[in-house]
């Protein structure tokens, strides 16, 4: 009897979800919820375009010359097999995500303090993610990461972030 | 032909289980061919990852950072695939359990999931079959594969009904917008550029009138075989398009719960 009613509490609780998605009730939520969000999916796939997000990165040659931002995730396309394993597809689509979850980080941090931004899991993660794609560039070398939004129908392109100096 | 078609409750819980074993086999392998990424020279790297956690009581701190930390997540994929094979193959009532728990460890390791609603699909029905093969109770197998057939038809509905709501899927231009996203690639921007227009309208309307029909699966065992071969087709091309190779496969094990209860219900 109890796991009969435990499952029917899981789908009433993805329905209840669900409901709140529908009806565009979602509220802040904690870091506990979402790490457990798997166990009530909300099934809203795609529901609603989301502006093009961009990732970039520019670096400062020695003289101090910036160069301009240029984007830094680069989709990998695959032939037939991806359908049965897409590791780096899918490891290109989790980078995204985390540029994707320091900006829903950033939007509810009351102040614009560049030290409370520093301090986010999210932006060590994204910090790590260019390091990363410099690590065959001089150590020293100084970098600047940018989030921007692009420009879609009816929205003009939004620079979200830009972070502070940084050295390989 | 249809109505030669019958499925018993332990046919449709062995399909769940082969189909599963090769859906969790395939996205432990994918996670360990990519595992540099999850080292301390890496960008997952649990150093960082463990900060979330800093609230949490010592004790079980102290067992995330046994088990999520690199060296020993590595060796728990290398178990998850081991299992799911055996799942696949060799069925035994705790091998659901014990995917169902590195399943939710590596959604944990990714600060919630690792490929969204394709994880959220695999843990539901991973939670479906630990409970249906808990014991040799008919009953509770029954309500297993009903709790998995209802999320199925929630996972369309739902998002069928959301994307009603939405001005840029009524005009037209939702599909055209979501393909042309960075993260998606070249392929998908090709297939962007040629769904304008009329035929962008067409292919928006396509996949709501789709999602949201899929409830009609429960009335008729005919239908519902129709359906679940659209919906494949319907994987496969988001897969091939978007990249999106494991909502084909976890999806895919969802389909004989879904099947099974409308030749039931129709019977």
């Amino acid at each position: 009897m109890i796991v009969y009613v435990a499952l029917l509490v899981l789908l009433s609780l993805t329905l209840l979800g669900a409901h709140q998605a529908l009806s565009g009730a979602g509220g802040p939520r904690s870091r506990a919820w979402v790490s457990l969000r798997v166990l009530l999916p909300s099934w809203r796939f795609f529901d609603r375009p989301t502006a093009p997000l961009v990732l970039s990165v520019r670096t400062a040659s020695e003289a101090g010359v910036w160069s301009a931002f240029e984007p830094l995730l680069q989709a990998t396309g695959g032939g037939l097999t991806t359908l049965l394993v897409n590791a780096r597809g899918n490891l290109h689509l989790a980078y995204h995500q985390l540029s994707e979850q320091l900006v829903s980080d950033l939007s509810v941090l009351s102040t614009d303090d560049a030290e409370a931004a520093r301090a986010l899991v999210s932006y060590e993660l994204v910090l790590a993610l260019v390091r990363s794609s410099l690590a065959a560039r001089a150590t020293g070398t100084r970098f600047q990461f940018r989030l921007r939004s692009e420009a879609r129908a009816g929205e003009p392109a939004q620079e979200l972030m830009t972070s502070e100096l940084h050295v390989l | 032909m249809f109505s030669e078609l019958a499925l018993t409750t332990s046919e449709a819980l062995r399909a769940m289980e082969r189909l599963l074993g090769v859906a969790v086999a395939l996205q432990a392998l994918e996670l360990l061919l990519v595992r540099d990424a999850l080292s301390e020279t890496g960008v997952f790297r649990w150093s960082i990852l463990r900060r979330e956690f800093a609230a949490l009581p010592w004790l079980l701190r102290t067992l995330l950072d046994g088990v999520l930390s690199y060296r020993t997540f590595s060796l728990l994929l290398v178990l998850e695939l081991v299992a799911a094979l055996l799942l696949a193959c060799y069925p035994h009532p705790l091998l659901a359990p014990f995917l169902l728990l590195t399943t939710l460890l590596v959604c944990i390791r990714f600060r919630g999931t690792y490929n969204g609603g394709a994880d959220s699909m695999t843990v539901v029905l991973l939670i479906s079959l630990s409970l249906s093969r808990s014991s040799s109770s008919p009953l509770l197998a029954r309500a297993g594969l009903a709790y998995a057939a209802g999320q199925l038809t929630l996972s369309y509905c739902v998002a069928g009904l959301s994307k009603l709501r939405d001005p840029s899927w009524r005009s037209g231009t939702a599909l055209t917008e979501l393909l042309s996203l960075p993260q998606y690639g070249a392929r998908a921007l090709r297939a962007s550029g040629r769904l304008s227009g009329r035929l962008g309208l067409l292919g928006c309307w396509l996949v709501v009138a789709f999602e949201c029909a899929f409830a009609l699966a429960w009335l008729d065992a005919r239908l519902c075989l129709v359906l679940l071969l659209v919906a494949f087709c319907f994987h496969l091309a988001n897969a091939r398009l978007l990249g999106l190779n494991r909502f084909v496969w976890a999806w895919l094990a969802a389909y004989p719960a879904l099947l099974y209860w409308s030749l039931r219900l129709q019977a």
